[in-house]
């Protein structure tokens, strides 16, 4: 039968199991086959496309390239490597927002915040200890090139205006909407409506608190435009921001920039 | 019996799907400060069209309009 090891076709005998293919890899612990985390002991059928990886082992770009390949099989893949997504703020929700589209190996990464790193950001936002004082730009970008060292970043540290957003954010295929400010995020959203009709776009309100995690949902006020959260919970005095909630609101973000690209390749089965 | 006042003509629009009164010769402004809403934070579709923010004070609103406010809380 015929199988491919780490993209090479191969002829192997029937009752072929995936330790007779790893005792070529020495060292090898962490087996991938169809894009499937299995043991040694995993029998391989005719079809089946496997890797033996070392854990501690780096990965090249071709090699994280063609493992992102098998986890979200080639078609998805491809649309997300030629994808090109903007990040507007990168507090709570543009921090978890990229780190979610770098891990899954997003072509390229517009990515604006006029602010730097300081301590109260800690408690729900992507950076580190060490980072305080750093522009948030510079420091998520070092934090998202340790997920994944291919991604194309491009940062525009200043502060977002409904005036230089198209500009910024031109060639995007999704823009998300991150901010904490609630007056821009209804220009932005105004803009999403109006000036910027062809670009996919996800906004957000009502993240903060540790309310109901269900109230959270993803709402669509066109083919292409959607805003997450509950559209209640206002960050203020007695209900601030905290990781669970935001991450909750953020990855939805992710999932929904994810959908809105792959609806549009035609990589879905039509029911978004 | 003689009517000592009169009430101020009042007329109907519709407000995210739910018919609403409010007063004839009522701005979008004035709607949303009934409303409470600081209008910097709502997005308004009149009629299926999206209203520009340096609209809101001089757009008087017509019986029978048909509005959607998206609402934006802080936070993120």
């Amino acid at each position: 039968m015929k199988i491919r090891v780490h993209e090479q076709g191969r002829e192997v005998g029937a009752g072929t199991r995936l330790a007779d293919i790893a005792a070529e890899f020495p060292g090898s612990d962490l087996f991938i086959v169809n894009g499937c985390q299995v043991t040694d002991t995993y029998e391989l059928r005719d079809g089946d496309g496997c890797w033996c990886l070392s854990k501690g082992q780096k990965v090249s770009r071709d090699e994280l390239h063609r493992l992102l390949y098998l986890r979200h099989t080639p078609g998805v893949q491809d649309v997300i490597s030629s994808s090109v997504v903007g990040v507007m703020g990168l507090g709570g929700l543009g921090s978890a927002v990229a780190g979610a589209l770098a891990r899954i190996g997003i072509g390229r990464l517009i990515l604006a915040d006029y602010d730097i790193v300081d301590p109260t950001n800690l408690n729900r936002q992507h950076f580190f200890v060490d980072q305080i004082g750093m522009k948030k730009t510079e420091a998520l970008a070092a934090n998202l090139r340790r997920m994944n060292p291919y991604v194309d970043l491009t940062l525009h540290d200043c502060r977002l205006t409904p005036g230089n957003i198209p500009s910024l954010f031109a060639g995007a295929d999704v823009l998300v909407e991150c901010f904490d400010d609630p007056a821009l995020k209804a220009a932005a959203f105004r803009l999403a409506l109006t000036d910027m009709k062809t670009m996919g776009y996800v906004g957000a309100s009502g993240v903060a608190g540790f309310g109901d995690n269900n109230l959270i949902t993803t709402v669509r006020h066109r083919p292409h435009v959607f805003v997450v959260g509950d559209g209640e919970s206002e960050s203020k005095p007695g209900q601030g921001l905290m990781a669970p909630r935001v991450g909750i609101a953020a990855h939805h973000q992710a999932n929904q920039v994810l959908r809105i690209l792959l609806e549009r390749a035609g990589q879905t089965d039509g029911a978004l | 019996m003689r009517r000592l006042w009169k009430r101020a003509a009042r007329m109907k629009i519709i407000c995210n799907g739910k018919e609403q009164e409010v007063a004839a010769g009522c701005t979008l402004l004035h709607l949303l400060a009934d409303l409470q809403l600081d209008p910097d934070t709502v997005v308004v579709e009149c009629d299926k069209k999206i209203i520009s923010r340096a609209d809101y004070e001089g757009l008087v609103l017509t019986a029978g309009q048909d509005l959607e406010l998206i609402r934006f809380v802080g936070g993120g």
